[in-house]
């Protein structure tokens, strides 16, 4: 909301305050300031003169060499360029010496040899317009001699003012006048009324209004003016509406529009020509009916439209925009004036379902003062008659009475407000019945009734957003100010509830990411079918997205992830374009899912069985809770290509699947997190990943996330290098929460006596898995003191027969309570050997 | 035939020139002497094997004499082993001096958190310290807990101020949460008053420009008691902005609007880097936004069943992402989620003390 200092002024004495007074007073108010436009005034060298003679210049054939008075005993001579400029016209001169807008200042010259003692000048160099043509005409209402900023006030500051959408009163120059009077304690000064209608300009409302029942219209004010001279409007009224933002268009539309920014009613003038029957019926639209708007739009009608109708259809959206068949005209001369209220809810739906929205309908939505309808035909009579008069143009003829159809009144409604209440809730135990009387009768709330501290407050209807006790505490809050409320610390008997220990999970798993090296970032939820099939993502697969938005900012962004791959990846891919690569990225979001959505076969993807789970919100009260979609948390991190960087100390290696692991296994072990086993997926569970440099994280059957390689055809599709792929994973945290939390023990025992040591290598089938080997350690049915083995090397080549490998591993052994001799240690290393042969065919190297 | 004690003589003179004539003294010169003369089958331990062949009567000063031949040596040989480690750690200190000024290995490895978690995480341990519990809620939600029951009704022109996401449903009466005011929704509904929360999140509006992103981080807090009270509003906010921003932080409640509280306001903190004075950072008003507060509105609690007469409340919401970019000076807000390696590189783990 645009609202002008000078314009705000009519109301309520601010000439005495700063730009910057008012500034904070507005934004102590509520009615955020959110800049000030200054318009300086004119200089005071400007003055009115008047064209005596203007002749030819001799030595240009586009100049004028004019003889201007400006009321002193002398005029002046001005060469001018204006083809308007001609004797008999008033004109703003600017005297030597003066300063135009832009620090343009006026010296004596001489032009094409003719001497020069100022200017006339055009609306443009006046910073009265943008554009202009030719010198401004003034008409002779304007003194001679007298300062152009006493006669057309220049000077002003714009306020702009973020309203809240509660306070519609706002949306009028008045309303924000009433909060201020009422907060520095001056009187709200009403615009003044103009002598009465002589009787021979009063004829007979020739018009009929009806409203069909459940129309939405709940009042109609139909008021009838003829014999208007439709043209420009005055000078001062155009003023007015360029500082609220509006364009001013013509007379009749320009005084609808200042009444609306004055009042907030919106008005809206039909070209009684154009009114067929004169007949004005406001009903619900039907099917098949169409109407075309003022902008052009043809707006298929639905039953939930209210209507504007004349004897033959639609000439009006109602509380939106006039019909284009009925629209006011240059040559307009007589009018029908509607100033009614209709339903913002209806108008609401009507606006957004067509995409309008309007300075009438964003009024309407937020309500107008329906007691105020018959004060704004009065103030639109009143304006016709001073412009008339001011523009020396006809004056127009009004009807007698204006028909105002109002079926059923609406009262104001009554609030009691206790004062004990009202300290209560602000914790200001000072305040007094009179200081709630005080401010609440300054915003005109009336005082019914007071018994002790219950005092009973009528609240005028303009405050649409006042309908409980609470909101005449706010009132009063506001007008006293915030900054009378002290501060205090709350004093509270409970102790806290219990919280939710996976929330500080997921943030000590932030930082145990952080610290492995990895770097945190956040990336945008929002996906694509396209995502997915980069991934190789099958329909029937379970990370096949369910959430759609109905109403993405983008078209690729309109399904929510199932994966946090598609953030990270594509992250990264941007990261290369900056030639960063070799990022390590971690990032903690949701997947989201809606299994009531879509079917999924979990039986071909048994690892993602645990996904299908009730939503953690996920609660018995509120309907259709089923319906609600499941949020994983999840952690997914991505090693990028390189590893390590070329330098002159190290080579470039690559990431690979252990890299990754590495990181799983650090974060397991921070959190205790135990005998997680890393298995092969079925290649459609991941096939985003390398079929053979991929695993699942298991225990049991419940699954806590996979890893791998990722896809060289998936990795070509995000566009990175093919030989330089990322290793990435993604953790399902609920699952590892649940893990972590089974107690964590904490290894204390301290071995008092000495392990010892043995290297054992032996030759397995390739086929055999490191993980097979630490499963015969635990079914070493003669294990005795062998504590824990070690890998150390793994090798297949010169030496080692075809299809076998070489596995080397340092064995623990450890006896509680004593030291081990070594013919126990040759003993029991012998007899696991021997078991790795009968158990898995080994042979000892 | 000499005796052994001849040959002991004459031996330990030949280890001696050994000895002397070695070339360099290093623990493997050294070693290799100590096996060519003790080793197992060393010079003297066959000289000890020929004391079997010695007559009985002569063994005592044969015996006697080997002794002395092997403790010399011994001895010289630790003389020589001591030497040798000098020789070691000569060579250690000695060698090619570094170029110290050769590049470290390139962007050496440090974790980072992103700004908005460490804003999150600072925050949240002064709340804790309050006594508030951290709550969670859902980011998809239905219409009720995000806009109605925050006494937010269909067709409120209120709704405007927030462009929602909506999921496609059956019946679209589902958005992505606007605020992490549905938390408050959520907790009431599972709490019996009093209570105390406070809960971070996600938040999505349509919308994106250089200060708006369509998802931004939010966190909220919730008091409810019998004698809350506005004044304890205020004081709790500035006890919070003290804890982060230190004591002298100054903050300022001016009305604004927000459905769910009555009275509403926003908070202003004075602007950290001029003082009030005003700067770039605070647009030359002196202040900067934080986040909005109130007491929670009757309407709220009579919609979770709380007793509206009987209990009081205030809530507030502040804007993690705001409070990072201007703790950190960051310009532009979409920054924050591009996923730029360099960029977040530059939040140390450890940078929960850096000043703000």
């Amino acid at each position: 909301m645009l609202v002008s200092k000078n314009w705000l002024n009519d109301y309520v004495d601010i000439a005495g305050l700063t730009d910057s007074d008012l500034d904070k007073i507005l934004t102590g108010l509520g009615l955020e300031v959110e800049g000030i436009k200054t318009i300086a005034p004119l200089d005071d060298l400007l003055v009115v003169g008047e064209i005596l003679k203007a002749d030819r210049h001799p030595n240009a054939d586009t100049l004028q060499i004019c003889t201007v008075s400006i009321g002193g005993p002398e005029p002046l001579q001005i060469v001018c360029g204006a083809s308007n400029a001609r004797a008999g016209i008033r004109v703003v001169v600017a005297q030597i010496g003066s300063l135009l807008p832009g620090n343009f200042k006026i010296k004596e010259s001489k032009i094409r040899g003719e001497k020069s003692f100022g200017m006339l000048c055009s609306e443009s160099e006046l910073g009265l317009s943008e554009a202009s043509e030719g010198i401004l005409e003034l008409d002779s209402t304007y003194t001679i001699g007298s300062k152009i900023n006493s006669t057309i006030k220049t000077g002003d500051s714009i306020f702009e003012i973020s309203l809240t959408p509660n306070r519609s009163d706002c949306n009028g120059v008045i309303g924000i006048a009433r909060d201020l009077a009422a907060k520095i304690g001056e009187p709200l000064i009403y615009p003044k009324s103009e002598a009465k209608i002589a009787e021979s300009f009063l004829i007979p409302n020739p018009v009929k209004v009806d409203l069909h029942p459940n129309s939405g219209c709940e009042r109609f004010a139909a008021l009838y003016i003829s014999g208007i001279e439709n043209g420009p409007s005055p000078r001062w009224l155009q003023k007015r509406l360029e500082t609220a933002g509006m364009r001013p268009i013509n007379l009749i539309v320009d005084i609808t529009n200042y009444v609306m920014f004055e009042m907030n009613q919106p008005i809206h003038a039909y070209d009684e020509r154009q009114v067929k029957g004169k007949s004005i019926l406001v009903r619900k639209g039907r099917d098949a009916e169409k109407l075309t708007t003022i902008d052009k739009k043809v707006v298929d009608l639905e039953s939930s439209d209210i209507v504007i109708c004349d004897a033959e259809g639609a000439i009006g959206l109602a509380g939106i925009m006039g019909g284009l068949n009925s629209e006011v005209k240059d040559d307009t001369k007589n009018i029908i004036v509607e100033i009614a209220s209709f339903d913002p809810t209806c108008v609401r739906r009507t606006a957004k379902r067509n995409a309008f929205h309007t300075e009438a309908s964003h009024r309407f939505e937020r309500g107008v003062d329906i007691e105020n309808i018959i004060a704004v035909a009065d103030r639109i009579t009143d304006l016709f008659v001073l412009c008339s008069k001011q523009t020396g143009k006809r004056h127009p003829s009004f009807s007698k009475n204006v028909l105002d159809v109002y079926p059923k009144a609406v009262k104001r409604p009554r609030i009691a407000l206790r004062l004990d209440r009202a300290r209560k809730i602000l914790g200001l135990f000072s305040l007094t019945a009179d200081t709630c009387i005080k401010h609440l009768s300054a915003l005109e709330f009336k005082l019914l009734d007071r018994k002790d501290d219950r005092l009973l407050f009528e609240v005028p209807l303009w405050r649409v957003d006042v309908t409980r006790e609470i909101d005449l505490i706010e009132e009063i809050a506001r007008l006293e100010s915030f900054d009378k409320i002290p501060y205090r610390m709350p004093v509270m008997e409970i102790a806290p509830l219990k919280e939710n220990p996976f929330i500080r999970f997921v943030d000590e798993a932030k930082t145990t990411l952080a610290s492995l090296g990895m770097t945190e970032v956040i990336t945008y939820p929002f996906t694509s079918h396209i995502d997915y099939q980069n991934l190789a993502i099958t329909n029937d697969h379970p990370f096949h997205p369910s959430v759609e938005l109905s109403n993405p900012l983008v078209q690729d962004h309109s399904w929510m992830q199932t994966t946090g791959i598609i953030g990270l990846l594509k992250a990264t891919e941007r990261n290369h374009r900056f030639q960063r690569k070799g990022a390590r990225l971690f990032e903690f979001g949701k997947a989201f899912h809606n299994f009531s959505n879509r079917e999924v076969n979990f039986e071909k993807f048994p690892s993602f069985n645990g996904i299908k789970r009730q939503p953690l919100h996920f609660t018995e009260r509120a309907f259709s809770e089923a319906s609600r979609p499941t949020e994983r948390h999840l952690g997914t991190f991505l090693i990028d290509y390189p590893f390590q960087k070329k330098s002159w100390a190290k080579e470039e290696l690559a990431p690979s699947f252990f890299d990754a692991k590495q990181i799983v296994d650090s974060l397991l072990k921070a959190f205790a997190i135990k005998d997680i086993t890393y298995a092969r997926p079925s290649p459609e569970e991941l096939p985003f990943l390398h079929p053979t440099a991929s695993a699942v994280l298991k225990k049991d059957s419940t699954v806590f996330g996979w890893l791998g390689e990722l896809h060289p055809k998936v990795a070509h599709k995000f566009g990175f290098e093919i030989t330089q792929v990322p290793v990435v994973c993604e953790l399902d945290l609920e699952a590892l929460f649940k893990a972590a939390s089974e107690k964590a023990v904490i290894e204390s025992e301290t071995f008092e006596f000495p392990h010892a040591l043995r290297d054992l290598a032996f030759t397995v089938d390739t086929s055999t898995t490191h993980g097979d080997i630490i499963n015969s350690v635990q079914s070493f049915k003669r294990r005795k003191y062998l504590e824990s083995i070690e890998l150390f090397d793994v090798f297949i080549g010169e030496g080692i027969p075809e299809g076998k490998k070489s596995m080397a591993y340092s064995l623990t052994f450890r006896a509680p309570g004593k030291t081990l001799q070594d013919q126990d240690v040759e003993k029991e290393l012998a007899s696991f050997m021997e078991w790795l042969q009968t158990s898995m065919g080994a042979v000892k190297r | 035939m000499t005796t052994i004690m001849d040959r002991a003589n004459a031996l330990l003179i030949e280890f001696e020139q050994n000895a002397n004539s070695l070339e360099k003294v290093t623990p493997d010169t050294v070693e290799e002497l100590r096996i060519h003369w003790l080793g197992k089958k060393g010079i003297v331990t066959k000289l000890f094997e020929d004391m079997r062949h010695v007559p009985n009567e002569e063994k005592r000063d044969a015996g006697k004499s080997m002794n002395v031949l092997k403790t010399s040596i011994e001895a010289s040989l630790d003389v020589l082993k001591s030497k040798a480690a000098d020789f070691v750690f000569h060579s250690i200190l000695n060698r090619a001096p570094l170029d110290i000024t050769l590049p470290s290995q390139k962007d050496t490895l440090k974790g980072a958190l992103h700004p908005i978690t460490l804003m999150q995480q600072k925050l949240l341990k002064e709340f804790r310290q309050h006594g508030f519990t951290v709550y969670d809620g859902p980011e998809t939600d239905f219409d009720f807990y995000n806009f109605t029951a925050l006494n937010l009704p269909a067709d409120h022109p209120a709704r405007d101020m927030q462009d929602t996401f909506h999921l496609k449903t059956n019946q679209d009466i589902m958005v992505l949460r606007t605020q992490t005011s549905n938390i408050q929704i959520h907790a009431m509904l599972q709490e019996k008053p009093p209570l105390r929360i406070v809960a971070p999140g996600r938040v999505y509006r349509v919308d994106s420009d250089q200060t708006h992103t369509p998802i931004f981080h939010q966190i909220e807090g919730l008091v409810v008691d019998k004698k809350i009270s506005f004044a304890d509003l205020k004081g709790m906010i500035q006890s919070m902005l003290h804890s982060v921003y230190g004591a002298t932080a100054k903050t300022r409640f001016r009305p604004s609007y927000f459905p769910f509280v009555e009275p509403g306001a926003e908070v202003d903190m004075q602007c950290t880097h001029c003082q009030g004075k005003g700067c770039k950072i605070c647009k030359n008003t002196g202040w900067l936004e934080i986040g909005g507060c109130g007491m929670v509105h009757p309407n709220v609690f009579e919609a979770v069943s709380y007793d509206s007469e009987e209990y009081t409340g205030f809530a507030f919401g502040f804007g993690l992402d705001r409070m990072a970019m201007l703790n950190w000076q960051l310009p532009d807000l979409r920054q924050l989620f591009e996923g730029d390696a360099g960029f977040q590189s530059q939040f140390s783990v450890f940078a929960e003390g850096a000043p703000c």
